[in-house]
């Protein structure tokens, strides 16, 4: 295989800060996090050449980490331990003191919902992406996506307004 | 963190979410028809994305941790040595 040009280098750079904050939304910890980017990526310079030029360069390196990530789940074995996890608000940590407080709320809400509704609500309300961007990584129909989001919403806002009449997942 | 400032123009970053005209409407959709709702009801960040977003942006701004450009690095002299 060529060595990646150099444009790719600077893609897979200026990508880092979007994977690290997609990985701490699916580990538990920043640790855990950087060390799944890391193993990401190995494994997207390894591959480089699946790479299609002209498609979203941004999407595969996150079906990469998104796939690593629950590969590596099964072979621990822990899903379940994983899941039951996610109850606890520490999933993400923010720098500062006075930023955990400020958002305390919107961090217990994330940190209980289910994984697929939490992944698609960061990956379209914090990267961006559109629907089908995120169906492909997830690899599940936009619809779904689609769905997943609107849960998400209706349920973190519901909690955040303290409401007791929160939806079910 | 990086001396040259070419965009890698082959790769498309996501722009602004799109929407998909083909898409079936999906129970919680606003009612097509009404240009401002079709916009609405596409990827509509809805009220809790600038929450959503402040909460990652210190995240997102932090500098690159040095042991990616290290890896990065070894990754290349590993292949310019032919392995």
């Amino acid at each position: 295989m060529s060595a990646p040009s150099p444009a790719l280098r600077e893609a897979l750079i200026q990508s880092i800060p979007s994977l690290r904050a997609f990985a701490i939304s699916l580990c538990r910890d920043r640790n855990e996090a950087d060390d799944l980017v890391q193993e990401t990526l190995i494994r997207a310079w390894n591959n480089l050449g699946d790479f299609q030029e002209g498609t979203n360069f941004k999407a595969w390196l996150f079906t990469i980490l998104r796939n690593n990530f629950y590969n590596s789940l099964r072979k621990l074995k822990h899903q379940t331990e994983y899941a039951k996890s996610m109850d606890s608000s520490s999933f993400i940590e923010p720098a500062s003191q006075e930023k955990k407080l400020e958002f305390k709320d919107v961090i217990r809400g994330l940190g209980a919902l289910p994984p697929d509704q939490r992944e698609a609500l960061i990956l379209v309300t914090v990267e961006n992406m559109s629907y089908e961007e995120v169906a492909l990584i997830c690899g599940c129909p936009i619809g779904t996506v689609k769905s997943r989001v609107n849960r998400a919403r209706a349920r973190l806002e519901a909690q955040m307004e303290g409401g007791p009449n929160t939806p079910p997942p | 963190m990086s001396d040259e400032n070419d965009k890698p123009g082959a790769m498309p970053f996501p722009a602004m979410p799109k929407l998909q005209p083909g898409d079936p409407a999906q129970p919680g959709d606003a009612p097509a028809g009404d240009p401002a709702l079709d916009e609405m009801s596409g990827e509509d960040p809805g009220r809790l994305a600038p929450q959503l977003r402040a909460l990652y942006e210190e995240l997102l701004q932090e500098p690159i941790p040095d042991r990616f450009i290290k890896l990065l690095d070894e990754l290349e002299r590993k292949e310019s040595d032919g392995q």
